[in-house]
């Protein structure tokens, strides 16, 4: 491998790091769900922040438990999607070569992952009021859509990786036409 | 061109600083192109035009 096509020392070193602190954030995300019930607490959240009257009319049980579980689950776990397409990231880009479709690849993968974590919370957020109240009488359902500047700014920061995964083949077609030039 | 100055193809890519097999696959016209900064190494070398080692088949 061409020393062009691997990092320098100190970056290989940061990249080593990086991928170490995705793996731990993991870690501590999946530890935090277990041992601090995150599932539960998001739950609250929802619940707390229907009105009273909705409250009451509620019924929380049964397999409507396990559906507005599953979304809260879903809610907390989605940022483990990112942290593996960062790990996945700085891991290839810490062995080389740099400029190869792989990489490059990666780069793009992660641009769609924070896309559809995006999505996903997007979509949680009504699907966890309607599991909750889907089933209350007329008047005491709840359904609400929220789209905030956090959401824009994944979306919008995916959709700059995934362009930048784009440009970067066309880098990588160029340095392979280049590589055969004597 | 090598035979004529007796030098052997290691040698040749070693002195102007490619690889044994780039400078193997440039002999056969197997590359997409050659830099003129390797062209004028070469032609140091050995001592030539690049007219003496370029042809162009059919």
């Amino acid at each position: 491998m061409s020393s062009e096509q691997i990092l320098p020392r100190n970056l290989k070193v940061l990249c080593r790091i990086m991928q170490a602190l995705a793996l731990f954030s993991a870690l501590a995300l999946i530890i935090y769900g277990f041992l601090d019930d995150g599932i539960g607490q998001i739950i609250d959240g929802f619940w707390n922040q229907m009105d009273s009257k909705v409250r009451d009319a509620t019924v929380y049980s049964g397999p409507k438990q396990a559906v507005v579980t599953l979304i809260a689950g879903l809610l907390l776990y989605s940022p483990l999607i990112i942290f593996f397409g960062i790990w996945r990231v700085f891991a290839r880009f810490a062995r080389g070569p740099i400029l190869s479709s792989e990489s490059v690849a990666t780069v793009r993968m992660l641009g769609w992952l924070i896309i559809t974590w995006a999505v996903i919370t997007i979509i949680a957020y009504p699907a966890m009021f309607f599991a909750m109240t889907y089933a209350n009488p007329d008047g005491m359902r709840v359904l609400s859509v929220a789209l905030g500047t956090v959401q824009l700014e994944k979306i919008l920061f995916g959709a700059l990786l995934v362009v930048l995964g784009h440009v970067l083949t066309r880098g990588v077609s160029v340095a392979e036409e280049n590589r055969q030039f004597v | 061109m090598l035979a004529l100055r007796k030098m052997k193809a290691k040698t040749l890519s070693e002195r102007i600083g490619i690889s044994e097999q780039s400078l193997s696959l440039l002999r056969q016209g197997k590359v997409k192109g050659v830099r003129f900064e390797t062209l004028d190494k070469i032609c140091n070398e050995l001592d030539c035009k690049p007219g003496d080692i370029l042809d162009r088949e059919e």
